[in-house]
């Protein structure tokens, strides 16, 4: 348990002092700790290459059990468990930053800000112990005083307008909190989606469509790997980004993308985007689509599956 | 400028991730080359992700198909020319056993040659396994998704059934037709009949192609039933083992004693069991135990049991550790042990058999011999014989029983179904029917412990002796002929003043309450209620007299008896029964006088009652002065004795008190004064003039028997050495029955069992108002059983003698025959 004062300062101009008792969950303290490893030399015991000369520590413990991919590479037998060194310059860099991530922290970092926090790790490190505690907010808020929680929603507020510019502040979400890290979060999205005061319509949609062809990298990374996780926060990501994406005129990219880094059985990205074909009849007018279904043609055959969907083909997979 | 940036991402954005063509051709020769290394244990240099990537890749662009069966042909290839010729290198005909002719090689050539084909297998196995779990490393990707959406088994799966098809179920060469399987099977049974005849074999060798063998099966799924171990291996294993012990049962028994029978039976079962944990597998276990079993053991334990040397002779020779053999080799086949159960059981009902006919012979060698005159002389010497015997016979039983108990114990686990068959057993020969003796015998024991056997035993021995009579006691089936006899004995003791301790008799029968329950003690009970009531009314009696004031000097002490006539077996005790129409005897003037006293008295206590005079069973004190009279060693003096005779010999005494010294008085006058019946007569006179101790009469001519024209003078030279003298009455003690005696208590009893039986039949029919026969018949049985075990005949009879007396009707017209209760 930690006991901290906080001093504040109303908008009126009134000095509120308080001090706020959280109790640590035993999750978060594991999450903490391995998020303290992430990047660390301590008892690094491999290395990981990628990109053009990036090189990054890692620990065959997690590496190996997150993913069956490392357990082979490092079982014995081959190269890698001699040298302990995996080289992945083949992937994608940024898809291989957010795995690591991914793998140290069972969470998916808003892309751009991680692109952002890659050089400077100090941050990263003080990040999970700075927000950490507020973003847990109060647990027991019928147990606080009104003015408290007036106080404190204030407080959260600032704070997160503070962050947006700052660096990540979403390493405390959780779904099962209460109260006050719930509600920063809703901001957040409503503000991504669609309007939100806080966020300038334009930043929002041209940081989501950088991040468009991201989302696929790292759904498709995590597809090679094993990390069915990591699949599913990239899946919900680019769901909730689709409707800016299809907007954007990366979409064609996206949808190039889409279908030439997963296999036909693998439905969780491509059914999301000819659902988004079916939804917005009028790309058919659009001539880079148009284009880029030539060059696509497991799309465009699913789009024509999609047109006669009462004529079965055998099994659900239709493979040739 | 946006539609520009955009087609500049489409085009391929690094090394080939998006490329759509891909160029399997290529990266297969770059992975089989890889795989080869990894083959030749080469594979250090590679780099795992590269070789996953390009998998990976191919995968991906819906080449998993192609990379699959390349995949699988090239494991096909490997095997079948590169591993099948090492596996040849290691094969050598010398490894067989009976190889045509040529078994010049020594069994150890022979094992090593064997051990050299098994490593070589194994090690080209296990190789296998390591390679192709790198194999398949490489290509998990393929599995997880290409295999998985065909429903194909892995390719590790699949490499492994490979080396089934190319290695084991391959032939050895070109020009032998035998499967490498084939000799794998019999290299290893080979080793194994080497370890059975002794040698030290490779276990952990074996064990690891067993391993092998288990890990493939004949279809290529994962199921358990047709694993290559199980259908191939384990078929052969049994079979062979079959036929070894079946050959080597046959030896071993033609060599040896039963004895060492079961110990080989029991050590082989026990290799068996050793083998498949530590070189076969121990699902083999039950199987091969069945084999084991079905060849050592059931199929020869009844032969082994029969042996000269089997059940009979270990258990007259105490052979605890073999018979406990034979016990669990029995027990391993048949729950019910009935092979050992058998035997010891004719082992039982023979021994007992012989105790039976021993006792018999023994009670019957002494009046066998002498004709009847003798028989009538030597009562006493007859009597201690036949007592005798039924102690023998009683010790007898009771030493075979400890025996048995000893063996159950020791060898039979205390076993409970050994213990019933063991009791019925010792109830079969104890209730033999060619032995009618039992319940007899077992009071004649009991009786002579009551009488001396207990004397200066403590309180603990005396309770164990008690308890042997009561453990024979729950064998005995007809309980009410025992009581009938117990009561006859129990009778006799206590009028007779012979039991040592009335103490260690209520013992007795608060055992027997416990054993046999209330109903079997009542009346033996009411036997010692009596004999307490009846000394309190002599002491009142003597008191009442003793209030009528006038003092005689001479007057008599009377102790009474009065025994309830239906409680005490009267008519056992002699004449009373055969007399009844005769008048009882005469008793001398003051004795009269004083019998009448008592008669009133108790008239006045309790009006109503008859009381019948039994001298027969009475005793008497009597004071005689024998004058002086030149005595044999030359003494002249008066000598006075006190004598206890029988009330009969009491009165012949005092008649003689008239008589002067030297008259005589016939056996017809004495006859005619006294009107004692004659057999108790000449009892009397015999142990007064006969016995040589209490000669108190003179008997002309002086023979053994009393004949009716004797003369008897009062014998004034008496001399005895001490001062009180018991004249015994000839044959008053408890002895075994005549068989005449047998026929008429067993007659009485069949009477007193009529009632029973048909009380029991009325009790049931009241409550069922109808009944069929048999069943009838069954519940009659079982509600008797505590007494005795009628005959079925019987029971019917009684049913006829109801029907008659109109207790019962039968049921007109009903399927089976039924009764009826009328009311």
């Amino acid at each position: 348990m930690t006991v901290r004062p906080i001093q504040y300062e109303t908008v009126d101009g009134l000095k509120v002092v308080m001090s706020v008792r959280t109790w640590k969950r035993p999750d978060d303290e594991l999450m903490e700790s391995m998020a303290k490893l992430y990047g660390s030399e301590d008892y690094a015991d491999m290395t990981i290459k990628y990109g053009k000369g990036k090189q990054r520590s890692a620990h065959r413990a997690i590496m190996c059990s997150r993913s069956e991919f490392f357990k082979c590479a490092l079982k014995g037998g081959f190269k890698e468990a001699s040298t302990g060194e995996i080289d992945l310059s083949a992937d994608d860099a940024e898809a291989v930053d957010h795995m690591l991530y991914y793998i140290y922290h069972n969470k998916y970092p808003d892309p751009k800000r991680c692109t952002s926090n890659r050089e400077s790790k100090h941050r990263e490190s003080q990040m999970s112990c700075g927000d950490y505690w507020l973003l847990e907010g109060p647990r027991e808020p019928h147990n606080m005083s009104p003015s408290f929680m007036a106080a404190a929603a204030e407080y959260n507020r600032r704070r997160e307008l503070a962050s947006q510019h700052e660096h990540s502040a979403e390493s405390g979400l959780n779904d099962e909190k209460p109260s006050a890290s719930r509600r920063v979060r809703f901001s957040e999205n409503e503000g991504r989606d669609v309007k939100g005061e806080e966020h300038p319509e334009t930043g929002a949609e041209s940081s989501a469509q950088s991040e468009g062809v991201t989302h696929v990298h790292v759904y498709a990374i995590a597809e090679k790997y094993g990390l069915e996780g990591l699949k599913t926060l990239a899946r919900q990501r680019f769901k909730d980004d689709l409707p800016i994406l299809m907007k954007s005129s990366k979409f064609p990219e996206i949808c190039h993308a889409v279908f030439e880094t997963t296999i036909q059985t693998d439905r969780g990205l491509r059914d999301l985007v000819v659902q988004a074909f079916r939804a917005q009849l009028e790309l058919h007018k659009d001539k880079k689509i148009r284009r880029m279904l030539n060059k696509t043609p497991d799309l465009a055959l699913e789009l024509y599956d999609m047109l006669c969907p009462f004529v079965p083909l055998h099994g659900s997979g239709h493979r040739s | 400028m946006i539609a520009g940036r955009g087609k500049q991402r489409i085009r391929p954005p690094r090394r080939g991730l998006a490329s759509s063509a891909v160029d399997f051709d290529s990266i297969w020769s770059l992975l089989e080359t890889a795989f080869r290394q990894i083959h030749t244990s080469n594979a250090s240099q590679l780099l795992y992700e590269e070789l996953y990537r390009h998998a990976y890749q191919v995968v991906l662009k819906k080449k998993g198909e192609e990379l699959y069966s390349s995949v699988s042909r090239f494991e096909h290839e490997w095997l079948s020319e590169d591993v099948r010729s090492e596996i040849y290198a290691h094969y050598s005909p010398q490894m067989l056993p009976h190889t045509q002719a040529l078994t010049t090689s020594t069994a150890t050539e022979r094992r090593m040659a064997g051990e050299k084909f098994l490593k070589g297998l194994k090690e080209a196995w296990s190789h296998h396994q390591v390679c192709m779990s790198m194999i398949a490393d490489v290509c998990i990707y393929m599995d997880r998704t290409y295999c998985n959406d065909n429903r194909l088994p892995s390719i590790y799966t699949t490499a492994m059934n490979l080396f089934r098809d190319d290695i084991l179920q391959s032939p050895i060469t070109t020009n032998d037709n035998r499967p490498v399987l084939h000799l794998l099977n019999q290299v290893i049974l080979d080793q194994i009949q080497m370890e059975r005849d002794g040698d030290v074999i490779d276990k952990h060798l074996i064990k690891s192609c067993v391993y092998m063998l288990e890990s493939l099966s004949e279809s290529g799924d994962e199921s358990k039933a047709d694993r290559l171990y199980n259908v191939s291996f384990e078929v052969d294993y049994l079979e062979t083992s079959r036929a070894f012990y079946s050959r080597e049962a046959d030896a071993v028994l033609r060599d040896t004693d039963a004895g060492t029978y079961c110990k080989h039976a029991g050590r082989r079962i026990y290799e068996e069991e050793d083998r498949c944990r530590s070189t076969l597998a121990e699902s083999t276990m039950p199987k091969i135990q069945q084999v084991v079993e079905d060849e050592l053991v059931r199929n020869k334990i009844v032969e082994v049991v029969d042996m000269d040397s089997g059940v009979w002779f270990m258990l007259d020779n105490d052979r605890f550790e073999e018979l406990s053999l034979l016990y669990n080799l029995n027990a391993r086949v048949d729950d019910r042990k009935s092979v050992v159960t058998r035997a010891v059981q004719q082992r039982i009902v023979a021994l007992g058999d012989d105790i039976n006919k021993a006792a018999l012979a023994a009670s019957q060698s002494a009046p066998a011999a002498p004709g009847d005159a003798a028989e009538k002389s030597k009562p006493s010497a007859q009597t201690n014989q036949q007592t005798a015997a039924a102690i023998k016979w009683v010790e007898d039983v009771l030493a075979l029983k400890d025996k048995f108990d000893m063996v159950w114990k020791e060898s039979f686990q205390q076993d409970n179904m050994m213990q019933t068959a063991m009791t019925r057993s010792f109830a079969d020969f104890i209730n033999s029917t060619n032995f009618p003796r039992t319940s007899e015998y077992i009071s004649l024991f009991i009786d002579e412990n009551m009488k001396k056997g207990i004397k200066g035993k403590t309180e603990a021995e005396i309770d164990t002796v008690l308890d042997k009579a009561i453990i024979l006691l729950r064998y005995v089936q007809d309980k009410d002929l025992f009581e009938r006899y117990y009561k006859k004995h129990l009778c006799r003791r206590l009028l007779m003043n012979k039991s040592i301790s009335n103490e260690v008799e209520k013992q007795m029968i608060s055992k027997m309450k416990i054993e046999l329950g209330n109903n079997f003690t009542t009346k033996l009970e009411a036997m010692f209620k009596d004999m307490t009531i009846s000394e309190e009314l002599t002491a009142s009696f003597k008191k009442h007299v003793e209030g009528l004031g006038d003092k005689d000097p001479r007057r008599i002490e009377l102790g009474i008896n009065v025994l309830t006539s239906m409680t005490w077996p009267l008519e056992t005790m002699g004449s009373m029964d055969e007399g009844e129409g005769k008048q009882s005897a005469v008793f001398p003037v003051a004795v009269d006088r004083i019998k009448q006293g008592f008669e009133k008295f108790y008239n006045l206590k309790h009006s109503g009652r008859q009381l019948k005079w039994l001298a027969n069973m009475g005793s008497a004190d009597i004071k005689a002065v024998f004058p002086k009279v030149a005595q044999k060693d030359g003494s002249f003096k008066e000598r006075r004795h006190e004598l206890n005779v029988s009330t009969y010999a009491m009165i012949i005494l005092i008649l003689f008190n008239d008589v002067p010294t030297d008259q005589h008085l016939t056996f017809e006058e004495i006859h005619a004064r006294t009107n004692i019946p004659k057999a108790d007569l000449i009892r009397n006179l015999q142990s007064l003039a006969v016995a040589p101790k209490t000669r108190i009469l003179i008997k002309e001519p002086m023979t053994k028997d009393v004949k009716p024209t004797d003369k008897f003078f009062f014998n004034e030279g008496f001399n005895g050495k001490f001062v009180k003298i018991k004249v015994g009455v000839v044959s008053s003690g408890n002895k075994v029955e005549s068989d005449r005696e047998r026929r008429e208590t067993e007659k009485k009893n069949d009477n007193s069992r009529a009632f029973c039986v048909e009380a029991a039949i009325v009790r049931i029919m009241k409550q069922r108002k109808e009944l069929a026969h048999s069943q009838l018949v069954m519940e009659t049985l079982s509600q008797v059983a505590a007494q005795f075990k009628p005959e079925v005949s019987m029971i019917k009879k009684r049913i006829d003698s109801l029907i008659e007396r109109e207790y019962l009707e039968r049921i007109e017209g009903a399927k089976v025959d039924s009764y009826r209760y009328l009311a």
